[in-house]
């Protein structure tokens, strides 16, 4: 349920990031987030969701990308998206690997819809 | 790579032109810049900051407790609700202050601008090492920095060997891990070293402690890691 806090992250995010733009003019804001963020996309939108609303950001599309985890592992080199029960390379079986992505939270871009003539 | 398209509310009438706005900006950044600020104040002062982490029940006041003969210490105690744990501290004159998140929507984690007056208030005591005591949960408290040395995760017996493959993050960002209650091991049938094993599957690299309130051998050797890193801390505020 920590997905409220972050929506509120969220929301008070675009609302700076838009200056006087007036919030209703949003109408896209894409997330990523990494898999191993502990984020369930869809207990963040739902609260994206209901939050919106209330701060103004009434016609938003909020598109949230969920980002693989990856590691390096500093015996062959290769990169690797980790099992789920281990964190060791699959292909030279070490644990000597360094974490790359995968906790991410992000927020990439927003749209904004410009006034008519 | 997956997507995931929630469509809200739609715009109204002819179609507009639409501007964009590179944000690139980490969601949880404000909850970051007020970590930074509370790790760069406990380390300008010398004083080693754990975040202690683990499910109810885990055993995370009684390690805390445990662990007061060997240092000055100070508690900031996060519970959904109740002063139940604080009262402990208090009792045993040590200085703690109790966050409720029962006011931030009876959150599930603690988070840096919720705290960090109250870290800068115990400091005022002067203490040598100040435990956070999150609250009980094995998900949430992972993604949300309070400025802490030391993330310590504590994973008791009972709670039985697969719990690093089920919630990985928390273990993944820890910097320690005592599996508490090892001796109930025997009496449960059950092998810490699949528990060790099972952690270091996703975490290859942390320090892992065999840990019991009733066995002051491994009381003395978190102790140990814990005044080492005081010391590490020492150096690097002397740099």
């Amino acid at each position: 349920m920590h997905e409220y806090s972050i929506a509120k992250y969220v929301l008070d995010s675009t609302l700076s990031s838009i200056g006087e733009t007036p919030p209703e003019r949003v109408s896209k804001v894409v997330i990523s987030i990494g898999k191993m963020a502990g984020v369930v996309p869809e207990s963040l939108d739902m609260y994206l969701k209901l939050l919106a609303q209330e701060v103004g950001l009434t016609r938003a599309v909020f598109e949230i990308v969920v980002n693989p985890v990856e590691f390096k592992c500093n015996q062959c080199g290769q990169t690797f998206e980790p099992n789920k029960e281990l964190f060791w390379c699959p292909h030279c079986g070490s644990s000597n690997v360094t974490f790359v992505r995968g906790n991410e939270m992000a927020i990439d871009y927003l749209e904004i819809e410009e006034e008519g003539p | 790579m997956r997507n995931f398209v929630f469509e809200h509310l739609h715009g109204h009438g002819a179609p507009q032109e639409k501007r964009r706005i590179e944000v690139g900006k980490n969601i949880l950044d404000a909850n970051e810049k007020v970590a930074r600020e509370v790790h760069e104040l406990y380390t300008k002062r010398g004083v080693l900051l754990v975040n202690v982490v683990g499910s109810p029940g885990s055993g995370k006041t009684s390690f805390i407790k445990s662990l007061t003969p060997h240092f000055k210490v100070a508690v900031l105690e996060g519970d959904i609700a109740s002063s139940v744990d604080a009262k402990q501290f208090a009792r045993m004159g040590v200085p703690v202050i109790q966050v409720n998140t029962d006011i931030y929507g009876s959150a599930c984690h603690l988070e840096a601008p919720w705290v960090r007056d109250k870290l800068e208030l115990l400091l005022e005591y002067e203490p040598e090492v100040v435990f956070i005591e999150n609250v009980g949960n094995l998900v949430c408290p992972s993604d949300f920095n309070l400025g802490e040395h030391e993330r310590l995760v504590l994973y008791s017996v009972p709670e039985g060997p697969d719990k690093p493959m089920k919630y990985p993050p928390i273990f993944h960002t820890a910097t320690a891990v005592a599996i508490t209650k090892v001796d109930l091991a025997p009496v449960m049938e059950l092998d810490v070293r699949e528990f060790e094993q099972n952690v270091l599957h996703i975490n290859p690299n942390v320090r892992i402690f065999n840990f019991s309130i009733k066995v002051p051998s491994t009381v003395e050797e978190v102790a140990h890691y814990l005044n080492d890193k005081r010391q590490e801390l020492a150096k690097e505020k002397s740099k």
